[in-house]
């Protein structure tokens, strides 16, 4: 055990923080762009890239997927980094230097709701740690297929299928677009290096850190875009408690973490470090940060599509809108420095690794396609005002609308505001208002509320602007007395607080302890797994059965095996489930139907809940009952 | 105000604090002790006998195993087995010497009243 979390540990540090620390070390030689808290989210975001990078490269270069490889490629590229950064800064010393950024400091309230934060979701999460989610189980088994064969998977699945004579049999392997390869290097790097179980949380506590590290990024990014204003502390404080404490519990954080969001809670650390280094690019002109911009697009791309998707769109609208307030320095400030060697070189190796040598599975089945077009599917039709409100958080919609029409009207009028911070806020938060609310307008096939989800973070920064800058006024300007001030203050946070603890609660009453049945799921599964023989298919049922898909883990025989009773409406949709094999043989064992599937498919066991559906197997004399827990039990034909 | 740089090594150590407390409550709820949960599974059989497995993670030490079919009690007895015990195999011979038709269930109850059952079909 100590072994085991000291090598995890030492993983995370490998994986997680060197490549990315030597790296920037690489970038900031000459003088550092980046204050240290902001190097904080660099670092793994960068380290995660370029992890995917070596892993990728292995996988074209045919270098297996091993532990050393990996610790290799780490090495070899660490050393030569931090070497050619001595090396450049020594003979950089007579130089002209770039102006070196202050030493910074942080008020204590900054360091109190972080605090309060990772308490916070650290309790929330304490008795959820042992996974149960289908979702995490979906990406181990890719994670687990990676460890086992040293390479890259082919992301692809059988199923059952009928032939034109009623016959049922296994197909061959389709391919899937529903993962993409970003979102499993890392967690196979750490597990190889650290040797961790995967029946463990490791991959829970990663996506943990992920996601504090993206609530910081957050906060930072909302520091530097207003940068200019004194209380821009504040501001940050106040963006990493409308984000991260108030609502901190539901969909997208911890809801995520715990459900095993890998590719959305990735995207959620890259989105804002990416801004941050655009809006510090444009401030500094920094080569090196313009190619960072690149670096992090392409990482981006590579974990989540619909946070490529959603961020392209973002930084198009902004430069449109950037194009319109200030359209005399677009040239200069924005679209010069891009076109420098260093990000032109990294856009074209990342866009030739993007759509030529190694292309991730939404663009090699062309899924992308699916998202233009009118929206049918009734989650992708659009929400209502009212769905909006609860999706984001009833004061962080009316606070950061007011937010964003006193930007834009404060900058209109007082150009106090950098451009660039007014328009990445505005093209961040208008295109996605119309997304989520009139999809059908922009033709735009998306589900509503995931796209509602990243609509936090622009709206939070906005909330925390309007509230700062308002107690700021009121000060200065001294149109209210002190103590009402300071008591309309506090009633407001009062609220605000009480709306987002509300949200917390719910939350923390919706999650029972779960971690008796999740331990009792991954026994039965070890003991069908190794017990029973493996001559025939085995079938298990998703309705009664939370986190099943960690079943297919101790199979590791292919991503839907075993195959399961899925949810009842799938049968009926055309386009969904044409086999019915998992329905009869769960539902009524003693159907012709279901007779047939056994004798067609070979199946020979079925693990079901033993509460629900245990009785329908008990009184049929072609299955025998083998094993037992508390909450589920195991099946076998043998006739 | 604190620099950034001790802030810095002050919300890392928190971090770090807070890892900690997750993989040890990893650790707690992988093998925690749930008072009267136990598991029991089939390990061989043969014409005439049934071994079964008691794989023991409750407070539990006390168990009664029977051989139960065709109405009629086959084989009965009780064992101790310390928690966590996971490799205590019970064996029920069904009638010596002679082959055996239909569905045998072993039985098995805890010193807390809980109850599990396999069956097996003997054709």
């Amino acid at each position: 055990m100590a072994l085991t979390t000291l090598l995890f540990f030492a993983a995370i540090g490998l994986v997680l923080f060197l490549p990315g620390t030597a790296l920037l070390s690489f970038l900031e030689r000459k003088s550092p762009f980046a204050t240290p808290l902001e190097r904080a989210v660099l670092i793994p975001s960068l380290s995660i890239v370029l992890v995917d990078f070596f892993m990728l490269s292995f996988d074209l270069f045919g270098i297996p997927q091993k532990y050393w490889t990996i610790l290799l490629a780490i090495g070899i590229f660490s050393l030569g980094s931090f070497s050619l950064a001595r090396v450049k800064k020594t003979s950089d010393e007579s130089s002209i230097h770039h102006e070196e950024e202050p030493e910074r400091s942080v008020s204590k309230t900054f360091i109190a709701v972080f605090i309060l934060l990772l308490v916070l979701k650290t309790f929330y999460f304490f008795p959820n740690v042992l996974s149960n989610t289908t979702d995490l189980g979906h990406h181990l088994y890719w994670v687990k297929k990676i460890a086992l064969d040293h390479r890259l998977p082919i992301y692809e699945k059988q199923d059952i299928v009928i032939d034109d004579r009623g016959n049922y049999s296994i197909s061959n392997p389709e391919p899937i677009s529903d993962f993409i390869i970003g979102e499993h290097l890392t967690l196979a790097a750490i597990q190889m290096i650290s040797g961790v179980d995967f029946d463990s949380a490791f991959s829970s506590i990663i996506l943990f850190i992920v996601h504090i590290l993206s609530l910081f990024a957050l906060s930072l990014l909302a520091r530097r875009l207003f940068e200019p204003l004194p209380s821009s502390e504040i501001l940050s404080t106040l963006t990493l408690l409308l984000g991260g404490v108030l609502y901190g519990l539901g969909v997208p954080q911890m809801k995520y973490v715990v459900g095993g969001v890998v590719g959305n809670t990735y995207a959620n650390l890259f989105i804002p470090v990416l801004f941050l280094c655009l809006i510090m690019a444009f401030r500094t002109k920094r080569t090196a940060l313009f190619s960072l911009v690149v670096i992090l697009l392409f990482g981006l791309a590579y974990t989540h599509h619909l946070s490529m998707f959603v961020t392209v769109i973002v930084l198009l609208v902004a430069i449109g809108i950037r194009l319109a307030l200030s359209p005399k320095t677009m040239w200069g400030v924005v679209m010069k420095p891009f076109l420098t060697p260093w990000p032109m070189i990294l856009f074209g190796i990342g866009t030739l690794f993007f759509f030529v040598l190694w292309k991730p599975a939404y663009i090699a089945n062309t899924a992308v396609n699916t998202v233009v077009g009118t929206p049918e599917k009734t989650e992708h039709l659009g929400f209502t005002t009212t769905q909006l409100l609860y999706a984001v958080g009833e004061p962080r919609l009316v606070l950061g609308f007011f937010g964003l029409v006193f930007l834009f009207v404060w900058w209109y009028r007082k150009k106090t505001f950098d451009v660039n911070a007014v328009a990445l806020l505005l093209g961040w938060t208008i295109p996605l208002v119309v997304l989520v609310l009139f999809p059908d307008v922009v033709s735009i096939d998306l589900p509503s509320g995931r796209v509602a989800n990243y609509l936090i973070a622009p709206l939070c920064i906005l909330s925390a602007l309007l509230i700062t800058v308002a107690v700021h006024v009121f000060r200065q300007k001294h149109i209210l007395p002190a103590s009402f001030l300071f008591a309309t203050t506090t009633l407001f946070l009062a609220i605000l607080f009480f709306n987002g603890y509300l949200d917390n609660d719910s939350v923390f009453r919706q999650s029972p302890l779960q971690s008796e049945k999740t331990r009792a799921l991954r026994d039965a599964a070890h003991y069908l797994a190794d017990d029973i023989p493996r001559d025939g298919i085995v079938l298990h049922d998703h309705i009664n059965i939370p986190g099943d898909s960690w079943i297919k883990l101790d199979f590791m025989r292919d991503y839907n095996y075993p195959f399961y009773r899925a949810y009842l409406f799938r049968y009926d949709r055309a386009s969904d489930r044409t086999e019915k094999c998992t329905l009869y043989v769960i539902s009524s064992p003693h159907s012709d139907e279901a007779k047939k599937c056994i004798s067609d498919l070979y199946i020979r066991a079925v693990l079901v809940n033993q509460t629900i559906d245990g009785a329908q197997f008990e009184h049929f004399k072609d299955f025998e009952k083998v094993y037992t827990n508390p909450f589920y039990a195991i099946y076998t034909y043998d006739k | 105000m604190i620099s950034e740089r001790k802030t810095l090594f002050l919300l890392a150590g928190f971090m770090f604090l807070s890892t900690g407390a997750l993989l040890f409550a990893d650790h707690f709820f992988a093998t925690r002790i749930t008072p009267g949960q136990f598991s029991l599974q089939f390990t061989d059989s043969m014409s005439n006998s049934l071994e079964s497995k008691i794989i023991n993670d409750s407070p539990a030490t006390h168990f009664t195993w029977t051989l139960l079919g065709n109405k009629m009690e086959y084989a009965k007895s009780s064992i101790n087995i310390p928690t966590h015990e996971t490799e205590t195999i019970l064996s029920g011979e069904v009638l010596a010497g002679r082959k055996v038709k239909g569905k045998i269930t072993v039985r098995v109850t805890d010193d807390q009243g809980n109850t599990r059952e396999l069956f097996r079909v003997f054709r």
